[in-house]
């Protein structure tokens, strides 16, 4: 049986920068190849890992968590041993100051990012936020020093820093999605193959932070999958969020009601886990799910797709915090959906 | 054409719950055409076998509506637009759900047009509390304002959603001709255009035709206050040369014009600044294809009384006759 937090610490201890997801395919294609048959890494950047049922031209499910994670690319090295950055993927401003990251040059190299000390800052000044081109990351190197390891264009990324938090609930950098990776890994580890209804390929997917659709759609139209399951992060629930764009940590995975999803693949799911005797909750995001769904939906000539999510809280942050039980709710789902021989048939 | 339009405003089709008027459409068209055949998103896929290059029509099925987000403890529904939604125009509008129950979109007491917005309005469907209205509506249903189709003096029709039943009514009237078309033809009923242009995408991917045309409403510039625009209800077919999402291949549209004049249809140049059709997609798909589009004039679009001319109608269905029945090269 596999360990849920073990998995999602390994899997957040893999550097995986929007753009830099290579960085780690040797140890990523080591961790998970056991519960597959076949892993390898597509053009865009995106691994796929494939286990079949074992039955010639078996419907196919794509199920796709992306691999990618928010961070920083470096854009010049200055005197005194100074970084300059710009961002990959959405960053909050709000948390960068004294913030701890690690550069991933030719070692990977500890900075912090710089502060100004609110004795220095001048008045007013600590009401705006300083922009990304105004801060910098301090080395302790030289620059001379500097230069032999880093180069313009390598990536950055925040500490690694996965801890246990109280009862299920672990916290730390890229979460958003390594939980959701975990959730696809542990359902094709645990799902039988004399049950499994179809051929199941989990993506990996690259570039999702930066694009909304990066490696996802280029690897679905080699899979060519009969329909496709995305899973991502949603927001937690917390005062000043609505309930219907929001989901509770710890009371289970989420389902996406929108316009572009599939209804009737979603409306299938609810049903195969009300059949099993768990709830799934549900998020409305009207016209857009803000995941790969979105463009992956459009791929060639169409792939039905629904979302489902896992509750994350303090999002595109070091410190995001998910409930394992949260990740394993998803899992259970994805198996029953791997298992269920009617979700390919037109009507139901 | 007129009776087809009457019987689609009728079938409820906000973005994403195309299934109904899919049905419909696959119903009639059936008679005329080849194949009728729905694809993974929803899209209806005509086709009327043929020689010749493969020239593709398509109209979206779906409506602006709503989705619901959550039901509050007073029993009031809460929801989420569903494409571009003018609220100003949807103030104190009735509103149908799939199941038919019925409400009012009411804005927060006080509020200022100007503040107008989604979060700041509930539909009142009756419900005394939030149990009695769980029975009716739950969350990620969808709605719409009521359809209606009211007959104007002279040629005119108002009422919702014109847009884009009028095209989808003026392909399945041209079907009928369908024994006379010359080129290789396939009619396309698109899903998911209000938000994003999307389900055409995948139709053309699919189909790879060699021309592409979509049939959707455009606004004109002779209404109270317009903006100034070349279109006018009852000057005939719109035939587009660009809108905010797509310049049209000027070939195309220069054979689009000769073919009208050949064939004695009233028709105008339509440049639209704002708003996008399925034009662009189908432009785009796979390697591409010569794309083009015609346009009812449409006052109003996106509120609960569209106003077309029938005559512009009948002149955008004779125009999409004469170009299947024109060889194109």
């Amino acid at each position: 049986m596999i360990n849920t937090k073990e998995l999602i610490g390994q899997l957040c201890n893999i550097m995986s920068v929007t753009g830099y997801e290579h960085r780690g395919a040797q140890e990523l294609t080591e961790l998970i190849s056991p519960y597959f048959d076949h892993v390898y890494e597509a053009v865009g950047g995106t691994y796929v890992a494939v286990k079949y049922c074992g039955r010639d031209a078996a419907p196919r499910l794509m199920l796709d968590a992306h691999f990618d994670e928010i961070g920083m690319i470096v854009t010049d090295i200055l005197p005194g041993g100074y970084l300059s950055f710009s961002h990959m993927g959405g960053l909050d401003r709000r948390i960068m100051p004294a913030s701890e990251v690690y550069i991933y040059g030719r070692e990977k190299i500890y900075g912090v990012i710089c502060s100004k000390p609110p004795h220095l800052q001048k008045p007013g000044e600590s009401k705006k936020l300083p922009a990304l081109d105004e801060m910098l990351i301090d080395t302790g190197y030289s620059e001379d020093e500097l230069r032999k390891i880093v180069s313009i264009g390598d990536g950055i990324g925040f500490y690694e820093s996965t801890a246990e938090l109280l009862g299920n609930r672990i916290c730390g950098r890229s979460m958003d999605n390594k939980a959701c990776c975990a959730a696809a890994i542990i359902a094709a580890a645990n799902v039988e193959r004399e049950k499994m209804a179809c051929d199941l390929y989990v993506t990996l997917s690259s570039r999702e932070e930066e694009s909304l659709a990066g490696g996802c759609v280029t690897a679905a139209y080699d899979i060519r999958p009969d329909i496709a399951i995305v899973t991502d992060v949603t927001f937690s629930r917390f005062p000043g969020v609505d309930d219907y764009e929001s989901a509770k940590m710890g009371e289970g995975a989420s389902v996406s009601l929108s316009a572009v999803t599939d209804r009737k693949l979603t409306n299938r799911l609810i049903y195969l886990a009300e059949n099993a005797g768990f709830k799934l909750q549900t998020t409305v995001d009207a016209e857009n799910t803000g995941t790969n769904a979105t463009a992956l939906t459009l791929c060639g000539d169409g792939i039905p797709c629904a979302v489902v999510s896992v509750p994350l809280s303090c999002m595109h942050t070091y410190n995001e915090i998910i409930d394992t039980s949260d990740v394993e709710a998803a899992a259970k789902l994805f198996m029953l959906a791997v298992c269920d021989e009617d979700i390919f048939r037109e009507e139901y | 054409m007129l009776n087809y339009l009457r019987e689609l405003i009728k079938i409820q089709s906000v973005s994403g719950a195309e299934k109904n008027i899919a049905l419909y459409i696959k119903s009639e068209m059936e008679k005329y055409f080849d194949e009728c055949e729905t694809d993974a998103l929803g899209n209806l896929i005509c086709r009327k076998n043929g020689s010749g290059k493969k020239l593709l029509f398509c109209a979206h099925m779906d409506e602006i509506g709503f989705i619901v987000t959550t039901i509050d403890d007073k029993g009031f529904v809460h929801f989420a637009p569903v494409g571009g939604i003018d609220f100003v125009a949807a103030a104190y509008a009735s509103v149908a759900f799939a199941n038919g129950t019925r409400g009012v979109m009411v804005p927060e007491a006080g509020l200022k047009s100007d503040d107008f917005k989604a979060e700041k309005f509930v539909v009142d469907i009756g419900a005394k509390d939030k149990k009695q209205a769980e029975r009716l509506v739950k969350t990620g249903d969808t709605f719409a304002l009521v359809p209606s189709y009211t007959r104007l003096r002279g040629n005119r029709i108002c009422g919702r959603p014109i847009d884009d039943k009028i095209g989808c009514a003026i392909l399945m009237a041209a079907a009928k001709e369908a024994d006379s078309f010359k080129n290789n033809t396939t009619f396309v009923f698109s899903v998911q255009e209000e938000v994003g242009i999307r389900g055409s995408r995948v139709a053309a991917f699919n189909c790879r035709p060699d021309y592409g045309i979509a049939l959707d409403v455009t606004s004109t510039g002779d209404g109270h206050g317009s903006k100034p625009m070349a279109v006018s209800l009852g000057e005939g077919a719109a035939v587009k040369i660009k809108d905010a999402s797509v310049i049209c291949d000027s070939e195309l549209v220069r054979k689009m014009g000769e073919i009208a004049e050949e064939n004695n249809i009233k028709w105008q140049r339509e440049v639209l600044t704002a708003g996008g059709t399925d034009t662009a997609s189908l432009q785009l798909a796979a390697s591409g294809c010569r794309a083009g589009c015609i346009s009812v004039p449409t006052r109003y679009i996106h509120t609960a009384n569209e106003e077309i001319d029938c005559s512009d109608a009948k002149a955008c269905l004779d125009l999409v006759v004469a170009i299947a029945r024109t060889e194109l090269e």
